[in-house]
């Protein structure tokens, strides 16, 4: 009987390839995007599961109260590692690690004592880094790594580049910098590592090296160093919060700040606090991705259903046939559940291609390095989520089939009063509704991105680029001279950089202008309300920066090497002027940080932070000098790769040989400021694409099935002289309505969600009628073609054919 | 006696009216009988062959089959009756389509506990009782009307029932064609299976030992 049937199977799928076609199609595509998510899921939950201590292992962040509510901080005081292990005998180890983030993102150059230099990030530990965090070591002890104030331990990539081998323990390793440079010895190697570490790091130092820089970090009263530590196996975390919490006090009750623990592993998808207390996170990301891949995966076999039950008109006869020469119904059942279960195991086989095909876009797009891996939880999955997608899919069509009688099967006919027509039709506005939803959505994402770019932020970033020289000595025959840059050398190579064909001006700066800028409250002016806590954004640069970045000048002057004592005057913002309440600001005395500085300048207002917020008040004061340790150059447009190389040149020539060049452009960066909301619009356009795909074979079917319920009413029609055009239009109508009432449904919710994630934009684009209109309009459209050919295959069928079966 | 209907009543509701169907059949068949029955379109001949072949229901009177009262029965145990004794030969042949005529031979087989040889051989004995050992091959589409209902007939056959029910199997046929239909089944009845046949040609009735007549649901006595 198994042969009978699978021969039946196979000659059907033949018979009707079109269909069975649509059929894998739909399944695949949907599992495919739930197969996609699962594994970007999968990922973001292993991200930092692979340190051995797991749940024990916790981060102390402190929470301190600011006139903007409470802000939560990774950053603790010096002391407080030591601290917290000697005093709570819950506490079973404790590190302090200063990451490379405190250099903001700043490359260092290493080199093996010669001339060629690589860059690494570097990072500062206390002994037991590598005892509490589970980065294994290829050589050395964990004990021993961290244990000398010039040891280091280096990754196996950076020791492969800088010694040709792995085995480079007690080798040299020269470390370029104005403070933290010299020489140090390897103490031990560390295996790469993981990519799904949100620690990365290239070499760890002792600790104690950056803590001789800054004295200051001994006292109680400064936050830079991140605190972990490792709990005793029984200790309750909500229990060690309470104690710890008010921790500070003890040291000076004066302090407002207060501690508490988060399990490490926890932050990377629970990163975001609210009034000090963890509120979600990445986390929301996973949930609605989860979400969205069981939308899709119900959506497609909701397909699956339709097309089964609408290709039930084919096979009604052999079911009259079999059940009159005495089939029962169980055996029809499984006949037909277990087609169903061979086509979404297809289904699944494909949907590895296509994921397997897509993985490296997808990649490209959510920033991952995801692989499908055979392993035994996989294959559990896949089997698990086939035979479940199938059975869903397979079972009610099965019954519906079976339940038909032998006299009807032969008849030919198909029972009439289908409850579950209106299901699926039910099921069809579902889809729409979804499919209308994600069309509008990507609509508004695209538009509100293009506005970002095109938005004139108060000065150009356009053909820009920065690059870094902090680390920089200015002459290779004085390594390990003190200090970095003085500001004649900064003056000598800007003025090299401006002698360079192609440049147009360059300046030295501090900030990036990409949400990059320090804040203070420390200013005060003649007729400030005490009680207010104004808040101002510091952007420091050098001569010519303002012109550099070609922001606009409001009133007053700009820096000038003209002038005495610039570095003692101020410039503001226009946003900052208003904050301030002054008119005519040009000559006013300010006192910032308690020293008095003069106003000489407005500009005109600038997007400093992310277009979330309201143009921040800006003050600049002149820092030509290496606190503004970046260089910016803004070049000639046109031929900037040539410019560039030139630029490489002049860098290679006045710093050291060999030393690598790295430059980002600024519009780049300004593109990083946006990346969650360019990724979630390049894929909520691949779920739009794939959602309006699905909903259409579900529309697909549906027209089939209904055609053929109707071909006789179809005939009687056309006998009665309705033309072909006209039959065709009164079955396209019917789907138009059902297209259309999702299309209603759709649209204000829609307009409720982009309302939503635009309120997060304090410059936004206006929300257009039109928008909603295209996005309804398209799905109209692509739903009257998808039923448009079937609608016009009915109506040009001879009459008589179908008459003729009564 | 094979069978025995008892004042049999079959109606539909329409417009809330009673339609009648059948009305009060009463009729006995022996074995080895071959039995046509006659009317016009609509008296209800094909209900009749239906509900004979239990593949439809009545609303009222009795009705017995090998002294099973099948009035009684559920729908599964009447299902295991008719499989077990009864064959269907209809007009449109009804094989399936994407079965080959072997495949189409061996269905009915399928359903009945048998091993697969002995399966083979009883298709094997039809295909050459049947003289159609060339077409097993084929399906039903390559096959003329003749010989579609001759596989047709086969199948009805395969499982050796007491009783064949045809519904106008020689309706799509031409004269020849299913002048050979009949000459098969006055074979088969010469053999000892028990034949009903609805037909509208004097022709083919004349084939039967008996004829019934049917008007308006009703039997009528000539």
């Amino acid at each position: 009987m198994i042969k009978h049937n699978l021969k039946l199977f196979l000659r059907n799928i033949k018979k009707h390839k079109g269909t069975f076609l649509i059929n894998i199609a739909g399944m695949s595509a949907g599992l495919a995007c739930a197969l996609l998510i699962a594994l970007w899921i999968v990922d973001e939950l292993r991200v930092d599961a692979f340190h051995e201590k797991g749940d024990r292992l916790v981060q102390l962040l402190q929470n301190r109260p600011t006139p903007n509510g409470i802000e939560t901080d990774e950053a603790t005081q010096g002391p407080l590692a030591e601290a917290i292990a000697d005093e709570f005998p819950e506490v079973v180890q404790t590190v302090s690690v200063l990451d490379n983030s405190w250099f903001e993102g700043e490359k260092f150059l290493l080199s093996n004592g010669g001339d060629h230099f690589f860059s690494a990030d570097n990072q500062f530990a206390s002994k037991d880094f590598f005892s509490i965090f589970s980065f294994p070591l290829l050589h050395g002890s964990p004990d021993q790594a961290l244990a000398d104030l010039n040891g280091v331990a280096i990754s196996e990539e950076m020791a492969k580049k800088l010694f040709q081998t792995t085995d480079a323990l007690g080798k040299t390793v020269e470390w370029i910098h104005d403070e933290y440079g010299g020489t140090y010895t390897v103490s031990a190697v560390f295996k790469a590592v993981p990519k799904n570490s949100t620690a990365q790091f290239d070499a760890v130092f002792n600790k104690e090296v950056f803590v001789a820089q800054n004295e200051k970090l001994r006292e109680w009263n400064n936050s830079d160093l991140n605190t972990y530590a490792v709990l005793g196996p029984k200790t309750d975390l909500a229990t060690f919060n309470t104690k710890i919490k008010h921790f500070l006090k003890t040291k000076n009750k004066n302090f407002p700040e207060t501690y508490f623990a988060q399990v490490y592993r926890e932050r990377y998808l629970h990163g975001n606090y609210q009034n000090g207390a963890v509120s979600g996170g990445r986390i929301q990301y996973v949930r609605l991705f989860a979400i969205i891949a069981l939308l899709i995966l119900i959506i497609a076999c909701v397909n699956f259903v339709n097309m089964a039950t609408a290709r039930a008109a084919t096979r009604i006869k052999e079911i009259g046939v079999k059940k009159s020469v005495g089939a029962h119904r169980k055996s029809l059942v499984l006949q037909f559940t277990a087609e169903s279960v061979i086509t979404s195991a297809i289904s699944m086989v494909m949907a590895l291609l296509i994921v397997m095909a897509l993985l490296p876009q997808f990649n490209g797009i959510a920033e991952k390095d995801l692989t499908v891996e055979f392993d035994a939880g996989l294959l559990l999955g896949i089997i698990l989520i086939a035979l479940s997608a199938g059975l869903a899919a397979g079972v009610y069509p099965a019954l519906y089939l079976s339940g038909l009688s032998a006299l009807s099967g032969l008849k030919g006919k198909l029972t009439q009063s289908m409850g579950g027509h209106f299901i699926r039709k039910g099921l069809v506005v579902f889809q729409f509704v979804i499919s209308v939803i994600l069309i509008v959505s990507v609509f508004v994402v695209y538009r509100q991105m293009a506005f970002i770019q095109k938005k004139n932020l108060g000065f150009n970033k356009e053909h820009i680029i920065w690059f870094s020289s902090g680390v920089l000595e200015a002459n290779l025959n004085e390594v390990n001279g003190p200090g970095g840059l003085s500001v004649e050398e900064i003056d000598h190579f800007l003025q090299i950089l401006k002698n360079t064909p192609g440049v147009v001006n360059a300046s030295n700066f501090r900030h990036t202008m990409m949400a990059d800028f320090g804040t203070t409250t420390g200013l005060d002016w003649p007729g400030k309300d005490l009680g207010e806590n104004a808040l101002f954004a510091q952007i420091s640069g050098g001569y010519d920066f303002i012109e550099t970045m070609q922001m606009q000048l409001g009133e007053g002057r700009l820096f000038s090497r003209e002038f005495q004592n610039e570095r003692e005057k101020i410039i503001f913002n226009e946003a900052a002027i208003q904050q301030m309440g002054m008119e005519d600001p040009i000559g006013k005395v300010i006192s910032l940080w308690g020293k008095e500085r003069e106003i000489i300048g407005v500009v005109k207002n600038f997007h400093v932070d992310k277009m979330y917020n309201k143009v921040m008040p800006v003050f600049m004061k002149l820092d030509n000098n290496n606190f503004a340790s970046n260089i910016m150059v803004r070049m000639e447009p046109g031929n900037e790769v040539a410019t560039i190389e030139r630029i490489r040149k002049a860098y290679g020539a006045y710093f050291v040989q060999g030393m690598p060049f790295d430059f980002r452009y600024l519009s780049e960066s300004y593109q990083a400021l946006y990346e969650s909301e360019s990724r979630v619009a390049a894929l909520s356009k691949y779920f739009a694409g794939l959602a309006i795909f699905i909903s259409c074979l579900g529309l697909f079917g549906l027209a089939v099935f209904t055609t053929q319920r109707r071909r006789r009413e179809i005939s009687i029609r056309k006998v009665l002289g309705q033309s072909a055009a006209q039959v065709a239009l009164m079955l396209s109508n019917e789907f138009a309505k059902l297209v259309l009432m999702a299309v209603l449904i759709a649209l204000p919710i829609a307009y409720l969600l982009a309302k939503h994630w635009l309120s997060g934009f304090a410059y936004h684009i206006p929300l257009k009628f039109w928008y909603f209109l295209t996005g309804g309009f398209m799905a109209l459209v692509i739903a009257m073609f998808t039923v448009g050919s079937q609608a016009i295959r009915a109506a040009n069928k001879n009459p008589v054919n179908s008459l003729r079966e009564e | 006696m094979l069978l025995q209907l008892n004042n049999i009543f079959k109606w539909v509701q329409q417009g809330g009216q009673r339609v009648f169907l059948l009305k009060d059949i009463n009729l006995e068949v022996e074995e080895g009988e071959f039995i046509s029955v006659m009317g016009p379109s609509g008296s209800g001949k094909s209900t009749l062959l239906n509900v004979i072949g239990m593949l439809d229901n009545f609303d009222e009177g009795e009705y017995n089959f090998l002294d099973e009262p099948v009035h009684t029965l559920k729908e599964k145990h009447r299902a295991e009756l008719y499989k077990q004794y009864i064959g269907f030969v209809f007009q449109a042949y009804h094989l399936i389509d994407e079965l080959t005529v072997y495949e189409n031979l061996e269905m009915p087989l399928l359903y009945k506990k048998m091993g697969g040889s002995e399966r083979k051989a009883m298709v094997a004995d039809m295909l050459d009782r049947f003289n159609i050992v060339g077409k097993k091959d084929l399906f039903p589409t390559q096959l003329s009307g003749g010989q579609q209902q001759l596989v047709g007939v086969a199948r009805a056959l395969i499982t050796k029932p007491k009783l064949i029910l045809a519904d106008e199997p020689t309706g799509n046929l031409n004269s020849k064609q299913g002048e050979e239909i009949m000459e098969l089944f006055k074979q088969l009845n010469d053999q000892g299976v028990t034949i009903i046949q609805v037909t509208h040609s004097e022709k083919n009735a004349a084939y039967g030992s008996r004829i019934i007549h049917l008007l308006d649901g009703r039997k009528e006595e000539r």
